[in-house]
């Protein structure tokens, strides 16, 4: 068995974090909203970072299926980007007028996702965001058709009346329905036709808690559709899948086609870029939006973008994916089928998700996924998981072996459960 | 604007029904002079609250309960009290005002009418030790006033979720089950969603779907005071979160909104 970790240095650091900046790490990268589950169990720091391995404050080593979650889709540190974004850095970053080096970037984007134009910003929230004015300000309606279990960032709109911060007049436009419910869809739309700028949605339902859900046959085309004959506009936010599935974006992997795409995570391989793609015909709506940032021209990132999408494209990425996605999570199966312990993988494999359902409460999935963390095998317990370029069938095979040994544990640990199975 | 203000003052006053008398369970089952003030009471009252907490406070055998009265279901009491609104209910409770006896006219004088009654005598030393973890006579009881405080939270918790504008979004989407709220190895509720209505029960999960356990009295003190949140004691590992999260996401989001109850 390997040796469990332990995070002391990793504690001390936190201490001084929780004196200077709230929680301590806030957000999806900090024990609460990251489920650190029991944050005893996990790291919070790394020191550094390479390929597919990082290294945390004691100097733990780990096997990362979290990528910075999500960005990093070619390894940490790649010579071959990180080299492009120094010799950008060399001659110019944040200038007082853009480098020409962004209409390269936008030039091979959209010939990429094959859409007629991007607009860049720094964070899925931007784009997002612009997308929704963007539809509001070309249809001159005013509600959004979310799809339940939703993420699109935390912009007030984007949360719930209730959430702290949040008004419920932030939230007075909005309008639910269920992935995969056409029927529902329909409804929605013959009831308030009159007042429906877009709809907005991930190409398929990588939430958390649940197992993810792929759009089923036909969804697509038949919501692509009732926009288009109802003046809706069809919003992908690609930002957590864009790149993973399909280098033309998840719109064109499911066979359909978006008005407006949002990009940002493995658009750059972490350097930090987002992008809002879309149609001619909706371009001079956006044209007409005043809409910046100190930093959404800064040529590094664009630099690093070009040299990350030319080197996907080169390495097959997205079928690289699938394929070490399916190894590991095969054999995740293979070991849970062994041990009778009712493990479900959903997703794209490429981004797959692991729930243990032998509990209502959870807490065996989450008792295996500390485990795991504590052998070397950086997974979360809610989220889904990513594949990175630089991993490779050693490292895949290196992490079933810690995950075998965790379940083991679990199982051993759990005889009121699974000892009659 | 005077919608806002309705909702409001309905919420505190199933808090101050729930929460503030109801703490009373705890407090006589934990503290010996509150035991020995109600040990020969054998008594119930209805607090007959237009559009409030129709709520029953029994005293039997040593012990306190406080329940909704459900007519024909519940014991009939010995007293009803009647209040005309939640804001007349709120203005007995802060002792602004008598409510009316329809029943047991004398037996409410006897118990609750003067300072010197027992109902005012045990409310007004909990409030002390709740307040200021120290006796009427100063005598210091942090701990227990740490643990009632606790209480109350848990109790003012479901009450918030099923009745406050805000608190109600986050109490209806909760999903079923229980969730155990802990002070590690000293003090355990239970905040339960079934039937679409949230309650509490004073006493440890038998099946719980999720957990908030806090390490210690100080940490827990410290969050209802709102000394510290809980999303920083998640991180140095003073409160643990585990089981079925989504749960307690929703139960962060009312316990947001406690402390607007409980000054």
């Amino acid at each position: 068995m390997n040796e469990l970790y332990t995070y002391k240095k990793n504690q001390e650091v936190m201490k001084r974090a929780s004196k200077v900046i709230p929680c301590g790490v806030y957000g999806h990268l900090g024990p609460a909203e990251g489920c650190m589950i029991p944050t005893s169990a996990y790291p919070f720091f790394v020191t550094k970072a390479k390929g597919s391995e990082m290294w945390d404050a004691d100097g733990n080593r780990f096997i990362d299926y979290m990528c910075g979650y999500g960005p990093n889709v070619s390894g940490y540190c790649d010579p071959e980007i990180d080299e492009a974004a120094r010799k950008q850095m060399d001659i110019g970053n944040c200038t007082t007028l853009p480098n020409t080096i962004m209409v390269d970037f936008a030039e091979l984007l959209t010939d990429t996702v094959k859409k007629d134009w991007a607009f860049f910003a720094k964070n899925g929230g931007d784009v997002t965001q612009l997308a929704i004015m963007t539809a509001r300000a070309y249809t001159g309606k005013k509600k959004i058709i979310f799809v339940n279990g939703y993420y699109h960032g935390v912009a007030p709109w984007t949360q719930k009346p209730d959430s702290p911060g949040v008004l419920p007049e932030d939230c007075r436009n909005s309008i639910y329905v269920d992935f995969n419910n056409i029927e529902q869809l329909k409804q929605v739309i013959n009831d308030q036709k009159e007042k429906i700028a877009c709809f907005i949605a991930t190409p398929y339902m990588h939430g958390n808690f649940r197992d993810n859900v792929l759009p089923a046959e036909g969804y697509w085309n038949e919501v692509r559709k009732l926009c288009t004959e109802n003046g809706i506009v069809l919003i992908i936010d690609d930002i957590r899948a864009g790149f993973r599935l399909n280098l033309q974006g998840s719109d064109a992997h499911y066979g359909f086609e978006a008005d407006l795409i949002c990009f940002c995570k493995a658009i750059a391989n972490g350097y930090n870029i987002s992008a809002l793609c879309g149609k001619d015909f909706i371009k001079s709506a956006l044209s007409s939006i005043m809409y910046t940032g100190s930093y959404w021209m800064s040529a590094v990132p664009f630099a690093a973008g070009i040299a990350n999408i030319n080197k996907l494209k080169r390495s097959d990425a997205c079928n690289y994916f699938k394929t070490l996605g399916l190894r590991l999570t095969d054999g995740l199966k293979k070991i849970a089928e062994s041990k009778n312990v009712n493990l479900s993988v959903s997703g794209e494999p490429a981004m797959f998700y692991l729930l243990i359902k032998d509990d209502k409460s959870l807490l065996l999935h989450q008792e295996w996924i500390a485990g795991c963390v504590r052998r070397g095998a950086f997974l979360t317990n809610h989220h889904n998981h990513f594949i990175n370029l630089s991993l490779t069938p050693e490292l895949v095979d290196e992490t079933l072996e810690i995950c075998d040994d965790a379940m083991q544990d679990m199982v051993k640990n759990h005889p009121e459960v699974y000892s009659n199975k | 604007m005077s919608q806002k203000v309705t909702n409001a003052i309905k919420t505190q006053a199933f808090v101050n029904f729930y929460a503030a008398i109801g703490t009373l369970e705890k407090f006589v089952e934990l503290d010996e002079w509150a035991k020995q003030q109600v040990a020969n009471i054998n008594l119930s009252i209805w607090f007959n609250v237009s559009d409030g907490p129709d709520g029953l406070l029994t005293f039997e055998d040593g012990r306190v309960n406080a329940t909704e009265y459900l007519p024909g279901v519940s014991k009939k009491p010995k007293i009803r009290l009647y209040c005309k609104s939640p804001a007349n209910f709120n203005d007995v409770i802060a002792k602004k005002a008598m409510p009316i006896p329809l029943k047991g006219l004398f037996q409410t004088l006897k118990f609750m009418g003067k300072p010197d009654s027992t109902f005012s005598v045990l409310t007004d030393e909990m409030e002390s030790i709740m307040r200021n973890g120290k006796r009427l006579d100063g005598t210091d009881e942090a701990e227990l006033g740490t643990k009632l405080a606790f209480y109350c939270m848990a109790a003012a918790l479901a009450q918030i979720g099923n009745h406050e504008r805000l608190g109600k979004l986050a109490g209806e989407r909760m999903h079923d089950g229980e969730i155990s709220i802990e002070i590690k190895d000293v003090a355990a509720a239970t905040i339960i969603k079934a039937d679409g209505k949230l309650s509490c029960k004073l006493a440890k999960a038998e099946n719980p779907r999720a957990f908030m356990i806090f390490d210690s009295l100080d940490t827990a003190s410290k969050l209802i005071n709102s000394e510290i949140d809980a999303m920083s004691c998640l991180a140095s590992g003073q409160l643990t979160m585990k089981g079925f999260i989504p749960m307690l996401d929703d139960l962060n989001k009312i316990l947001n909104i406690v402390p607007k109850y409980l000054r």
